[in-house]
């Protein structure tokens, strides 16, 4: 059975028109002065930026990105189980909830080891 | 629809660049993503096996889902290694690590 | 699909293992500081554990049933190699505090990282199917990669466990691809598919490159020359308790499925691998036994011992039939007691040495009669000298040999195994005639002393009566492997 598709047509028009509507909106009732230097900055009252872009990341965004994997791939199972759990009946639903605990555990001691601690 | 041997000869290109990465490279995250890219290759073969050999069966697909889950866990416990020998050595480079060979 | 989906009865082992593992991981995270009783008492923990899932997997003998949807089964041959791997985990817990504490490791996290490696044998040990063996191996190998690296802020382990990641994850790439093809000829991913879909006729190209696949993915993992160079590295840098289940455990788990795939699986396609395995199995005693003659490290000696090792199972592999399996199952069983007992003598004398160099075994006699006496059993069980366990193993494997009529690889073997009394006697001469540097007598715990017992028992009693285990390995060939 095809699943009928007519909201998802409407889904983007209505993306695309609120999206227009509020950036013209916008654009209608902001003042408009002349550009200057300052006004084209990147952040025009904060500090200006230095260095470049391509500088070597701290350690500690590997330790967190290691964490989300984690916790990315507990997703990858529940998908399926979420979508089959009515077919699937209690059973499958305990065993799910002794999986996600089995994760926390593992959570518990990244947090304990203070993994999610920015050093 | 794309026939099968399309499907098994990019899997086997990409399984051997990946082989031949692994073999060669002297960084030890380059040999892991090139681990990685062997396993994307067999994730691709059991996707279309499971395809176009067992349709109803969905063994491929059940077999992708752990591999990805592995080959996460895999790369999680490298990267977090390849740190703390990186926090001593202030390097990756596999020919630096005093009698490790790869 | 037959024989129940979800047969909870038969999984005891795997649970009370995984649960224990579990429970240790989390109350270890509520205790503050490392302190030798709370070592022994992770540890103790840990080693009720193996006794009770050792007790529940001896109760399951001579049943036939099968689980997850016919991804695991429970039979004799799965019984047998549980109780092994249960022995070996519980012996590593039993010396393993005294080392922990001294190198500053978190015993909870040491307890429950064996408890989930020896979950991963037990159903490596019952895999029967592709998806049910790729997991259980890769569980080994994640507690393996986290206990080899598991002394904080050294350098060596963390080192030898990027090593033993890398090579390790490349062979079950490799192996995993093997698995595919398979699959995509087969259709199926359960291993008693495979015989039924190739039948006994000539088997397809891509098959046979399968196969070898498959065998280079779980060589790596039972020291198969060229696929050994990760072991001396990787037992010199892990600590010591790692190392002996390592060097145990994780073999005796792929044996048992090497032997189901081989044996079973692939039996039909022996053409394909049975000399590529024989020409490796004695390159693999070669290289084994010739690189320990000038190893000056006791651990590295070790690693030389272990590729040697296997190189005898495998021959029994290669030999095949039933007397073949036996006689695999029995050597693994003789080689993780007598090799565990020489690591936990290694343990101890390591300590107080600050080293592992044969030198400093020197008068280790005088020191520790006891300790030299066990290191003596094991080694001289381990060269193969009767009426220890060692002999009887030899014995088997290579009357196996000679029945499957491999009479040139079964006598080469015999002429390289007696290179083996060599070195292993070296050290025993280190031990019993050098001057010892110091003359403090060594100290070790209670776990260590009833490690030590547990081995020197069971290299003396299945040297002189190997009856009931080779009765319990025939029993379990003979029951058929799926």
């Amino acid at each position: 059975m095809q699943p009928d598709l007519t909201g998802l047509a409407v889904y983007p028009l209505v993306v695309v028109g609120f999206t227009a509507l509020a950036m013209g909106a916008a654009w209608l009732l902001r003042p408009k002065p002349r550009q200057t230097a300052l006004k084209r900055s990147t952040y025009e009252s904060g500090i200006p930026t230095t260095g470049e872009t391509w500088v070597r990341f701290r350690m500690s965004y590997y330790l967190y990105a290691l964490v989300f994997v984690v916790f990315d791939v507990e997703a990858a199972f529940l998908y399926p189980w979420a979508v089959a759990l009515h077919q699937l009946g209690t059973f499958a639903f305990v065993e799910a909830i002794l999986f996600i605990l089995i994760l926390l555990v593992g959570w518990g001691y990244a947090w304990k080891e203070g993994a999610l601690e920015w050093k | 629809m794309v026939p099968l041997p399309y499907y098994f000869a990019l899997s086997l290109t990409l399984f051997s660049i990946g082989l031949f990465g692994a073999l060669t490279k002297r960084n030890a995250i380059t040999v892991l993503m090139s681990i990685e890219l062997m396993l994307n290759a067999v994730n691709i073969n059991l996707v279309a096996f499971s395809r176009f050999i067992t349709p109803q069966a969905l063994l491929g697909h059940l077999f992708v889902i752990f591999t990805i889950t592995v080959a996460a866990a895999e790369v999680a416990v490298g990267l977090a290694l390849v740190l703390t020998l990186n926090r001593h050595r202030d390097s990756v480079n596999l020919q630096d690590f005093t009698w490790l060979r790869g | 699909m037959d024989g129940g989906a979800m047969n909870f009865a038969i999984l005891w082992p795997e649970i009370i293992t995984s649960g224990v593992g579990v429970l240790v991981l989390a109350v270890g995270l509520l205790a503050k500081g490392e302190t030798l009783q709370r070592s022994r008492a992770a540890a103790w923990v840990g080693v009720l554990a193996t006794v009770a899932a050792a007790l529940a997997a001896w109760n399951l003998q001579g049943r036939n049933l099968t689980a997850f949807f016919g991804g695991y089964r429970l039979d004799d041959l799965a019984v047998f190699f549980k109780i092994v791997v249960l022995l070996a985990a519980g012996m590593t817990l039993l010396f393993a505090p005294d080392f922990l504490v001294r190198h500053f490791v978190r015993p909870s996290d040491f307890t429950a990282l064996v408890l989930f490696g020896v979950t991963g044998m037990m159903l490596l040990a019952s895999a029967l199917d592709f998806i049910t063996l790729y997991i259980s191996l890769e569980l080994i190998s994640l507690s393996f990669y986290a206990l080899i690296a598991i002394q904080k802020g050294e350098v060596r382990p963390a080192e030898a466990g990027l090593k033993y990641l890398l090579l390790s994850s490349l062979a079950s790439a490799v192996m995993l691809y093997g698995m595919s093809l398979i699959y995509g000829l087969t259709g199926s991913t359960y291993l008693e598919a495979i015989p039924k879909a190739f039948g006994s006729g000539q088997w397809p190209l891509l098959a046979g490159v399968g196969v070898l696949f498959i065998l280079a993915g779980l060589g790596l993992k039972v020291y198969l020359v060229p696929f050994h160079m990760w072991a001396p590295d990787v037992y010199e840098g892990a600590p010591v308790p790692t190392v002996a289940f390592l060097a145990t455990g994780s073999s005796a788990a792929t044996l048992a499925v090497i032997l189901r795939l081989f044996e079973g699986s692939f039996a039909a396609a022996g053409g394909v691998w049975v000399p590529v395995l024989l020409v490796l199995a004695i390159v693999t005693m070669g290289v084994g036994n010739l690189m320990a003659l000038p190893q000056t490290n006791i651990k590295r000696l070790l690693a030389y011992s272990s590729i040697a090792h296997a190189g005898y199972i495998l021959l029994a592999v290669a030999a095949g039939g039933s007397s073949g399996a036996a006689a695999v199952m029995y050597y693994t069983l003789l080689y993780a007691v007598s090799t565990i007992a020489a690591f936990a003598v290694v343990s101890v004398y390591s300590q107080a040495a600050g080293s592992s160099d044969i030198q400093d075994l020197a008068g280790l006699a005088r020191r520790s009669p006891f300790l030299s006496f066990v290191m003596l059993a094991a080694f001289a069980s381990l060269a193969g000298v009767p009426p220890l366990a060692g002999f009887m193993a030899k014995f088997t494997v290579f009357a196996a040999a000679v029945e499957a009529g491999l009479l040139v690889p079964a006598g080469l073997g015999l002429v390289i195994s007696v290179i083996s009394i060599y070195y292993y006697f070296q050290v025993i001469r280190v031990m019993y005639v050098s001057e010892p540097r110091e003359s403090t007598p060594l100290t070790f715990g209670w776990g260590t002393r009833v490690a030590l017992l547990l081995g020197l028992a069971g290299i003396l009693l299945l040297g002189v009566f190997p009856g009931p285990a080779l009765h319990m390995a025939q029993t379990a060939v003979a029951a058929g492997l799926f």
